[in-house]
C-alpha cells in the first residue's frame, strides 16, 4: 500500500494534538488567566475577553492544522 | 402576546423538524445520507449547548463574569484529543454494538448486568434534574411572552393548572413520536440527528440575531456598550477575576467536569457515539465544534451586561435576559425568534436525553429483568420488539413526569447553570470507568462497581441531597450538623474541607473516592475470562480493526455473482476478470467455490471501485448489493469462547505430547538396557557352552580311546580315567559356579544374615588350602589381628570367597619358590582381609576385567589357565551383596594382593 509511511505521520499528528491539549489546558487556566483578569480594557473591550477569545480562535486554527497535515498526506 | 400565537408556533416548529426528520430517513433509505458529513455532525454535537447556555449562561454572566465559560472552554481543551480518545470510543461502540453509556461501561467490565444498571441509576438520577431545567426555560420563556415580562408562578399553583406540566406531556409526546416510531438494531436515528442539527443552527442563529440587536440596535457596538457598562462599579468587578467569585480551583473543576460531560452525557454520548455514522468525522467535529461554541458565546457577556444596566436593581431575573431584553425594547418578533431559540435548545435536549436514558432503562434495567425471568422470557419472546418500544415509551413518559415533579419541587429555588453543574457532576462518575476502561486493560468489573458506587454516593450527599434541605423537603439541620450529628459529614464541608464552592467540593471528594475505589479495588481483584476478552477488544481496537477500513466488525456479505457484474460493469469484462484474478491470487480462495461474497472481497472489490468512479460512490454502488451484517456480540462471544476451548485443547495435547515423549524416552531407555541385558545373556550363554564344549570333547575323546582301544596300558588307562574325572569335575563346578551366580542374581536378599567372627572363619579356610599350598611348596603367613572383628553376613559365602582368593593365589604363584599371606586388619570401620601372593602380577589395565564374567588371563608361559573365569566375578558379587568390596593392588612381576573390604558389625 502507498500507505506506508502514515504511522509515522500518524504518531506526529497525535504528538502535536496532545501537545495542543495540554497547551490549552494552561492558557484557558489559572494563574496564566488571572495575568489578563486584572480589568484592563484595549480598544474599549475588557483586556480578559480579548485574551480568552482570540485564545479560542487560535486554537482552532491549530487544531485545523493538525488535522489538515493528514488529509494532504493521504491524497498523496 | 397572547398564548395562541406562541403555542401555534410552537407547534409550527415542531411540525417542521418532523418534515426534516422524515426527509431524512427518507434520503437515509435511498442511500443519499443527509447526516453523513462532519457538519452535520459538529452541529449534532451542538445538542451540548441548552437552554443552560441559551439562558443560563446570561444569567451566570450577570453573576459571576467570564464564570460562565468554562463550561465551553473544558469542551475547547479536550477537542484536541477527541481524534485519539473519541475515535477509539466510536470504533469500540461500533464493533461492540454499543447503545449507551451505561452499556458501554457494562460492555466493557465483562457485559456486567449490575454495572449496566448502576449506570442507567447514575445517568437517570443525573439527568433528571438537567431536564427539569429546560422545563424550567421553556415555562418561563412562555410565561415571559405571555405575561409581559414576569416569570409566572409554578410552586403556589396546582399542578395540573401549571404550564410546566402541559410542556412535560408535550415533550413526552414529542419524544415518544421521534424516537420509538420503529426499532433500529443499531438505534441509529438519522431523522432524529438531521433535527437535532436543525435546531442547533436555529439556537445560534436565534442568539446571534438577539447578541446583534442588543449590541448594534440598543448601542452603539461593543465598545460603547462596555464602557457604560463598566463604569458601574458591580459590572467592572465581574470582570476583575481577582475579586470575581470564581476562583482558580473552581474554574480548573469546571474545565474538568464539561470535559467529562462533553462525551458522557447520556446524550452527547448518544449523538457523538452511537448516531455517528462515521468515525473519519471526528476529525472536522474537533475544530467545528469548538467553532460553533465560541460563536454562540460571542454575546453572552454583552448581553449580559446590556440586561444589569437596562433592569437596574434586580427586577428582572438574569436568566431571562435574552428574552426580556427585545421584549422591553418592543421588539416582539426577535423576542418570538429569541423563545424559539430557547425553545430548540430546550427540546433538543430532552429529546435527546430522553431517548438516550429510554434506551438505557429498556436495554440495562427492563431487558434483564425480562430475560432473567423465564416464563415471561417465553411468553413475550415473539413480540420483543414491540414490548421493547413500549417500555421505552413508558420510560420517556416517566423521565419527563420525574423531571416535572423536580422542577416543582426543587428546581424553582435555583438558577439553570446551578441545577445544570449537578449533573455535571453526577456523569464526571462515569470518567474514571471510561477512560480506565479504554486505556487501561487491569481495571476490573469489581473495581468499576465499587468507584462508581462510590462516587454515586458521595455525589448524591454533597450536591442533590442538601439541595433537598433548602427547599424544605428534608430537614435544614443536616446541613448545618452534619449527617447524624457528625461533624465531618456535612455535605457542603465533608471531612471539614471548607472554603470552595459547592460543586468544586463535591467532584473533588467524590472523583477522588471513585478514582482511588477504581483502581485500587481493580489491583486487588482478578477478571474473569469474558473481563479479560472485553478488555483487549477495548484496549487495543485498533489491532482487531487492521486495513482501516470503517467498521471492519460490521462484516459485509454479498452475492459473488453480483459483485461480479458490478465489477463488469463499471470496470469492463476484462479489467474485471483480471481484478478477480489478483484476488484469488493474493488469498488463494477460489471464487467459484465461495458461496457468499465475504467482508474482504466486498472490499477489495469496493476499493477497485473507487479508482474508476470515486470512492463515495463505490461506498454507495457496493451498499447496494452488499448487505451489513454485523457481527452480533453473543456471536463475537462465541468465537471467542470457541477459540478459548480450542487453545485449552491444544495446550492439553501439548501436554499429553510431552508426557508421551517422555515416556518414549523411558521406554528407549529400558529398551537400550534390556538389549544390552539380553546381548550379555547371549555371550555368557555363548561362553558357557564354550566352557562345556573344551572338557567334555575332551571327555568325549578319551572315553572314545578307552571304548575302542581294548588293550590299552593300564597305567594309560588310568592317566586317561584321571583326565576324565578331572574334567568331570570342571564341568561340575563350572555348572556349580554358573548356578551360583543366578542364585546371587536372583536372590534379592538370598544370604543368611548373621553375625560372623571373621578369625575363626578365616583359619578355617587358611586351614583347608594349607595342604595345597604345602603340595607346591608355598611358603605361607597368616597374620590376623588379635582385636576380634564381626561382620554380618553369610559365612559359607564369604568362607568361598576367601578360599576362592586364596586357590588363585595358588594358582599364579610360582611353584617352589611362592609365598602366600593371609592377612586381617582393621581400617576404620571396616575389616580389612588380604590375600597377597609373589606371583606374575596383574597389569594395571586388566585389574578391573579380572572381576568381569569369563575373563582369563591367559600366561604366555602356561597357557590357558584353569578355572571357569566366574570365580573373582562372583567373589565379587557376594562381597558387594555384603555391603563390602573388593578390589586389587597389583604390579606385574611384583604379586598381587587382593583386598576385601567388609563393614565391621556396630558394637
Amino acid at each position: 500500500m502507498s500507505y506506508r509511511n502514515l504511522p509515522m505521520t500518524n504518531k506526529d499528528r497525535y504528538a502535536k494534538l496532545v501537545g495542543l491539549f495540554f497547551l490549552a489546558l494552561l492558557l484557558f487556566n489559572f494563574p496564566l488567566l488571572a495575568l489578563f483578569g486584572k480589568g484592563g480594557q484595549w480598544l474599549g473591550i475588557p483586556s480578559v475577553l480579548w485574551y480568552l477569545f482570540s485564545t479560542w480562535v487560535v486554537l482552532i486554527l491549530l487544531i485545523n492544522f493538525a488535522l489538515r497535515h493528514k488529509n494532504s498526506n493521504r491524497k498523496n | 402576546m397572547s398564548g395562541a400565537i406562541i403555542i401555534g408556533c410552537s407547534v409550527a416548529y415542531v411540525g417542521l423538524l418532523f418534515v426534516i426528520a422524515f426527509w431524512a430517513e427518507r434520503r437515509a433509505k435511498a442511500g443519499r445520507s443527509l447526516v453523513n458529513n462532519p457538519y452535520i455532525y459538529a452541529l449534532s454535537l451542538a445538542v451540548y449547548c441548552t437552554a443552560w447556555t441559551y439562558y443560563g449562561s446570561v444569567g451566570r454572566a450577570a453573576t459571576s463574569g467570564v464564570g460562565f465559560l468554562p463550561i465551553y472552554l473544558g469542551p475547547t481543551i479536550l477537542a484536541p484529543l477527541w481524534l485519539l480518545f473519541l475515535r477509539k470510543l466510536i470504533l469500540i461502540s461500533k464493533s461492540q454494538r454499543i447503545t449507551s453509556v451505561a452499556d458501554l461501561i457494562s460492555s466493557r467490565y465483562g457485559k456486567s448486568t449490575w454495572l449496566g444498571l448502576l449506570g442507567t441509576v447514575i445517568a437517570v438520577f443525573g439527568i433528571i434534574p438537567y431536564i427539569s431545567i429546560q422545563l424550567k426555560a421553556i415555562a418561563i420563556s412562555f410565561d415571559i411572552l405571555t405575561l409581559g415580562g414576569q416569570p409566572g408562578d409554578h410552586l403556589q399553583v396546582p399542578f395540573y393548572a401549571d404550564t410546566a406540566l402541559y410542556i412535560a406531556i408535550a415533550l413526552a409526546i414529542f419524544t415518544i413520536l421521534f424516537g420509538t416510531r420503529h426499532l433500529d438494531p443499531n438505534e441509529r436515528h438519522e431523522g432524529l440527528v438531521a433535527a437535532i442539527a436543525f435546531e442547533s443552527l436555529l439556537k445560534l442563529a436565534a442568539f446571534l440575531a438577539v447578541g446583534i440587536f442588543v449590541v448594534f440596535g440598543l448601542y452603539q457596538g461593543l465598545p460603547d456598550l462596555f464602557t457604560q457598562a463598566l463604569q458601574e462599579e458591580r459590572i467592572q468587578r465581574l470582570l476583575d477575576l481577582r475579586a470575581a467569585p470564581i476562583d482558580g480551583w473552581s474554574w480548573f473543576w469546571l474545565n474538568l467536569l464539561s470535559m467529562s460531560a462533553v462525551l458522557f452525557l447520556p446524550r452527547q454520548f448518544h449523538v457523538a457515539v452511537v448516531e455517528n455514522t462515521s468515525a473519519d468525522h471526528v476529525g472536522k467535529a474537533s475544530w467545528l465544534f469548538p467553532l460553533y461554541l465560541l460563536l454562540i458565546n460571542l454575546f453572552v457577556l454583552p448581553i449580559a451586561f446590556a440586561g444589569l444596566l437596562q433592569f437596574p436593581g434586580a427586577s428582572v431575573d438574569p436568566d431571562t435576559f435574552v428574552l426580556a431584553l427585545p421584549l422591553h425594547s418592543g421588539q416582539e418578533l426577535l423576542a418570538l425568534l429569541a423563545a424559539l431559540g430557547g425553545f430548540s435548545a430546550a427540546t433538543s435536549m430532552v429529546i435527546v436525553a430522553v431517548i438516550a436514558l429510554s434506551i438505557m432503562l429498556s436495554n440495562n434495567l427492563v431487558l434483564p429483568l425480562l430475560v432473567k425471568s423465564q416464563t415471561i422470557q417465553e411468553r413475550y419472546v415473539l413480540d420483543l420488539p414491540q414490548r421493547l418500544l413500549g417500555i421505552r415509551r413508558i420510560s420517556i413518559v416517566v423521565v419527563l413526569l420525574v423531571s416535572y415533579a423536580y422542577f416543582k419541587s426543587v428546581g424553582q429555588a435555583y438558577t439553570l447553570v446551578s441545577i445544570g453543574l449537578i449533573s455535571f457532576t453526577a456523569v464526571a462518575q462515569f470518567a474514571p470507568a471510561i477512560v480506565g476502561g479504554v486505556y487501561w486493560k487491569r481495571g476490573t468489573k469489581i473495581g468499576a462497581l465499587a468507584g462508581l458506587l462510590v462516587g454515586f454516593v458521595i455525589w448524591a450527599f454533597t450536591l442533590p441531597l442538601p439541595t433537598l434541605c433548602e427547599t424544605g423537603i428534608l430537614d435544614q439541620s443536616l446541613i448545618e450538623q452534619g449527617l447524624w450529628g457528625l461533624p465531618w459529614l456535612k455535605p457542603y464541608s465533608l471531612f471539614g474541607l471548607e472554603g470552595v464552592d459547592h460543586v468544586s467540593h463535591s467532584a473533588f471528594w467524590s472523583l477522588l473516592f471513585n478514582v482511588a475505589a477504581y483502581v485500587g479495588v481493580s489491583l486487588y481483584t482478578r477478571p474473569n475470562a469474558l473481563e479479560i476478552t472485553q478488555a483487549d477488544l477495548f484496549v487495543d481496537i485498533y489491532k482487531y480493526r487492521e486495513g482501516g477500513t470503517d467498521y471492519d466488525v460490521m462484516r459485509r456479505q454479498a452475492k459473488v455473482a453480483d459483485v461480479t457484474l458490478l465489477l463488469n460493469r463499471f470496470l469492463g469484462p476484462v479489467r474485471a476478470r483480471q481484478v478477480l484474478q489478483t484476488y484469488s491470487k493474493q488469498t488463494g480462495k477460489e471464487l467459484e467455490r465461495l458461496p457468499v461474497a465475504d467482508a474482504e472481497l466486498v472490499n477489495f472489490a469496493e476499493t477497485h471501485l473507487s479508482g474508476a468512479i470515486g470512492a463515495a460512490s463505490a461506498k454507495i454502488i457496493m451498499a447496494s448489493v452488499a448487505k451489513d451484517d454485523p457481527i452480533g456480540l453473543e456471536e463475537m462471544f462465541d468465537i471467542l469462547e470457541q477459540t478459548r476451548e480450542i487453545m485449552q485443547y491444544s495446550k492439553a495435547l501439548e501436554l499429553k505430547s510431552e508426557e508421551l515423549q517422555a515416556t518414549t524416552r523411558q521406554l528407549q531407555t529400558a529398551n537400550e538396557q534390556l538389549k544390552a541385558l539380553d546381548r550379555l545373556k547371549a555371550d555368557f550363554i555363548t561362553t558357557v557352552t564354550h566352557e562345556l564344549r573344551t572338557p567334555i570333547t575332551s571327555i568325549k575323546a578319551l572315553a572314545r580311546i578307552l571304548q575302542d582301544t581294548a588293550d590299552l596300558p593300564e597305567e594309560k588307562r588310568a592317566e586317561f580315567l584321571g583326565i576324565i574325572v578331572g574334567e568331570s569335575e570342571r564341568i561340575a563346578r563350572l555348572i556349580n559356579q554358573v548356578l551360583d551366580l543366578e542364585k546371587i542374581r536372583s536372590a534379592d536378599d538370598g544370604f543368611r544374615k548373621e553375625v560372623i567372627l571373621l578369625q575363626p572363619l578365616l583359619r578355617k579356610a587358611y586351614a583347608g588350602m594349607s595342604q595345597l599350598m604345602e603340595e607346591k611348596q608355598i611358603r605361607q603367613s597368616l597374620e590376623l589381628t588379635s582385636t576380634p572383628l564381626s561382620v554380618k553376613g553369610d559365612p559359607d559365602k564369604l568362607t568361598q570367597v576367601v578360599i576362592n582368593l586364596l586357590s588363585n593365589a595358588v594358582k599364579f604363584s610360582p611353584p617352589g619358590d611362592g609365598l602366600i599371606a593371609l592377612r586381617l586388619k582393621k581400617r576404620g570401620a571396616e575389616a580389612l582381609i588380604e590375600v597377597a601372593d609373589n606371583g606374575i602380577g596383574i597389569a594395571a589395565e586388566d585389574q578391573e576385567l579380572i572381576f568381569g564374567q569369563f575373563t582369563q588371563l591367559s600366561d604366555r608361559e602356561r597357557g590357558k589357565p584353569t578355572g571357569s573365569g566366574l570365580g573373582l566375578y562372583i567373589s565379587r558379587q557376594i562381597v558387594e551383596r555384603h555391603g563390602g568390596r573388593l578390589q586389587v593392588d597389583s604390579k606385574p612381576g611384583e604379586g598381587a594382593v587382593f583386598q576385601l573390604f567388609l563393614p565391621l558389625v556396630k558394637k
